[in-house]
């Protein structure tokens, strides 16, 4: 004997359950559930010795405003402030710089690697929102804007993730889309000009030309955009063992050029002649190779990583990171972490100019060789089930050749790249209410 | 003392103890222990109050007193009310193949692994004692005709799922899931924002081989069937899910049904449905559109 099976009688005995359970049956899908506020704060102070300082506070709440979807808003402040080269070389006797607002001038001193004073503040704010689409497939979309004195910056992505083999993978497809805007104190400097040769005063009628002549820049702003494709796989190995692989894709267009950074023009002697603004090519082709590992032991965890990276400025980059969460009981966790960084030089970075002026010549030192080895220790602490907090201290000691073989005449006594060492120092908490 | 044990897991704290007849589980996303043992003390308590109020073998429960008032109604208390209640929707959301009634078929039924299938003569003789329409329920008030028998087995175990995670749930807002023999309930997704990774076993190889990996943030899940009880006689194997309304198994009953829906009890009765629907169990399960797996 067999019956004909009943049709949908779901939607009956989902109301039937709720009575017997006492739940409000139009909360049926929740389950009693209460939706979580996740409240994250932090404070990160970073210091390059003798140059930058930057205090950073943030504020990131995270709330489930429906079954699996959540919407999170974050809150970053910059406050910056210190010294970062200005691009010239270093010379055998003291330079006079004009400041990008043109209204002072700075001195450095002999053989000492040109540095200009700056304070700057940035907001920033961001919003994600993370939407099921079926029992498989998740989307993401996040929207940015910040906002410092002189630049602003706004950018949207979306990704989607699709779980296949009973879940054990994920397939990840994302695409971003960011467009900036520049407009730099003092005005925008004409690419490969004289410095003091052309500014074009912004915002303030009465700036104070330094000189007059030269070519014009055409306006006192400028923009760039960037696109981004992502692809990637995430894959459950076995019980402890997690790995992902990620390739992405992107270009930038655009006003690529930092207007605050200068080129020394030297002669055969490596004596300065002369200050040019500098140029960079109006577009990047960035590609980047991530893999990464996670294993948990019984009680700890350990993150290996590497990333690959290479753009069409010949930039070249390597980073490979090793964390180590160690369990101290069932309350507190330390994590030490280490990080080796190389990358080789941009193909229009130079030191110095000699000779004729190229198409495109930067000498900003984070376009040229350079390493950094970083080592970092965690320690959080678990304060009930709700709120938990964090320190955590990094160290990062950046180098690179101080005396390229390519240098000429005097700059072969500068120290052409200095070290960089920096500190940084995050205080976290988190809680749930 | 309560034969709790606690352990501490890669990223969570494990919680074993017995009710029910059978190896349960509580997992909690947290790393203080004494959360844990609060936890999992609530959790055995409820699970044993539910056993002991509803099993069909003590003799100092609402069970007892309905098998033994000799057809006279039994006044029976709310919370066994709304079982009552949802029995006799259950009864007819199915046609009649959910029945409570029909436990006393287990007087002749005895799956394990022989060759024993009873004589049709003793099959039929139970029928009159089968049925939910004999019995008369006007709440709050149970008239049981004498012989009949009540089996809250089909759903005990789902609610007590339920029920427990009520009260883990108002106890702390810690993600967690709790696991009474194979049927169990994710309170919410883990601190971390991911959900909990439930492994299906295959019900060919309990407890050694997964047949699906399920991620669940929050709902119940429930799996009927059991491979190891049947009786083979002549080449034909008798399943031990039985059609109340011939005392006979359902033919063409899959071996193992696991449903996922919003709450333990749901899942467990669309489980049970899929399995008196035999043949047609893929087909009910499609109609009903929830997550499922089936093992023929």
């Amino acid at each position: 004997m067999q019956l004909t099976p009943p049709r949908r009688i779901r939607d009956s005995l989902t109301v039937a359950t709720c009575s017997l359970l006492s739940i409000d049956a139009a909360h049926a899908g929740y389950f009693d559930y209460e939706s979580l506020w996740n409240i994250d704060t932090a404070v990160l102070l970073y210091s390059e010795q003798n140059r930058v300082d930057v205090v950073e506070p943030v504020l990131q709440i995270k709330k489930e405003i429906g079954e699996g979807e959540f919407l999170t808003v974050k809150f970053v402040y910059d406050a910056m402030s210190g010294a970062t080269p200005n691009g010239a070389a270093p010379s055998s006797t003291s330079q006079v710089f004009t400041s990008p607002s043109g209204e002072s001038r700075y001195t450095t001193a002999a053989h000492a690697l040109p540095l200009v004073a700056f304070t700057d503040a940035r907001a920033a704010v961001s919003v994600d929102w993370e939407l099921p689409l079926s029992r498989t497939l998740r989307s993401q979309y996040n929207a940015n804007f910040s906002r410092e004195t002189d630049y602003s910056s706004m950018g949207a992505s979306a990704s989607l993730l699709w779980d296949v083999n009973s879940k054990l993978t994920t397939l990840t497809a994302g695409v971003a889309a960011n467009l900036d805007q520049v407009k730099p104190t003092g005005g925008l400097p004409t690419e490969l000009s004289s410095v003091g040769m052309n500014v074009v005063p912004v915002n303030n009628v009465n700036a104070r030309k330094i000189e007059d002549g030269g070519g014009s820049s055409g306006g006192g702003s400028k923009t760039k955009n960037a696109y981004d494709l992502l692809v990637g796989v995430t894959q459950v190995l076995t019980r402890r063992t997690l790995m992902q692989l990620n390739y992405s894709y992107g270009k930038s267009s655009g006003y690529l050029t930092d207007p605050y950074k200068i080129v020394s023009v030297v002669n055969t002697s490596g004596v300065t002649q002369d200050y040019l603004h500098e140029k960079r090519p109006g577009t990047r082709t960035r590609n980047t190779l991530y893999w990464k590992t996670v294993y948990h032991l019984p009680e700890d965890v350990v993150h290996v990583s590497y990333r690959y990276y290479w753009d069409d400025w010949d930039i070249k980059s390597s980073t490979v990171d090793l964390t180590y969460r160690l369990q101290l009981g069932t309350h507190f966790y330390l994590e030490p972490h280490y990080r080796y960084y190389t990358q080789t030089a941009a193909n229009f970075f130079t030191h110095a100019i000699v000779g004729n002026v190229p198409a495109f010549a930067s000498a900003d030192l984070r376009l040229a060789a350079l390493q950094s080895n970083t080592l970092g220790l965690r320690f959080a602490h678990q304060l009930d089930t709700d709120s938990s907090w964090g320190l955590g201290v990094d160290y990062m000691h950046q180098t690179g050749d101080a005396h390229p073989a390519n240098a000429v005449g005097a700059l072969k006594n500068e120290a052409l790249f200095s070290d960089l060492k920096t500190m940084s120092v995050t205080a976290d908490f988190s809680m749930k209410f | 003392m309560t034969a709790i044990t606690l352990e501490h897991r890669d990223d969570y704290w494990l919680a074993r103890f017995l009710a029910m007849g059978s190896p349960c589980e509580l997992l909690v996303d947290t790393g203080d222990h004494v959360l844990v043992a609060k936890l999992a003390e609530i959790a055995f308590s409820e699970a044993k109050r539910i056993e002991q109020k509803f099993s069909r073998y003590r003799d100092d429960n609402i069970v007892h007193l309905m098998h033994h008032n000799h057809g006279a109604p039994v006044e029976v208390d709310d919370e066994t009310a709304k079982l009552l209640d949802y029995a006799d929707l259950c009864y007819r959301l199915s046609e009649g193949l959910f029945d409570i009634t029909s436990g006393v078929l287990r007087k002749v039924w005895k799956f394990d692994g022989s060759d024993r299938v009873p004589a049709a003569q003793d099959i039929a003789a139970l029928l009159p004692s089968i049925g939910w329409s004999k019995v008369t329920w006007r709440k709050p008030h149970l008239t049981l005709p004498a012989g009949m028998e009540i089996d809250f087995g089909g759903i005990g175990k789902e609610y007590a799922v339920d029920k427990t995670a009520q009260l883990l749930r108002a106890a702390s807002n810690t993600s967690m899931v709790i696991n009474l023999g194979g049927d169990l309930f994710v309170t919410g997704r883990r601190a971390n924002g991911n959900p909990w990774r439930i492994g299906i076993d295959d019900p060919d190889a309990t407890g050694q081989q997964a047949l699906a990996q399920l991620t669940l943030a929050r709902g119940g899940v429930a799996t009927s069937g059991d491979t190891r009880r049947f009786l083979l006689k002549d080449n034909i194997r008798y399943g031990h899910i039985l059609n109340p309304k011939t005392g006979w198994p359902v033919h063409a009953a899959p071996r193992s049904v696991t449903v996922a829906a919003a709450t333990c009890v749901e899942a467990g009765m669309l489980t049970t449905f899929a399995m008196l629907q035999g043949e047609n169990a893929e087909k009910f399960l499609n109609d009903q559109e929830v997550q499922h797996w089936i093992v023929r």
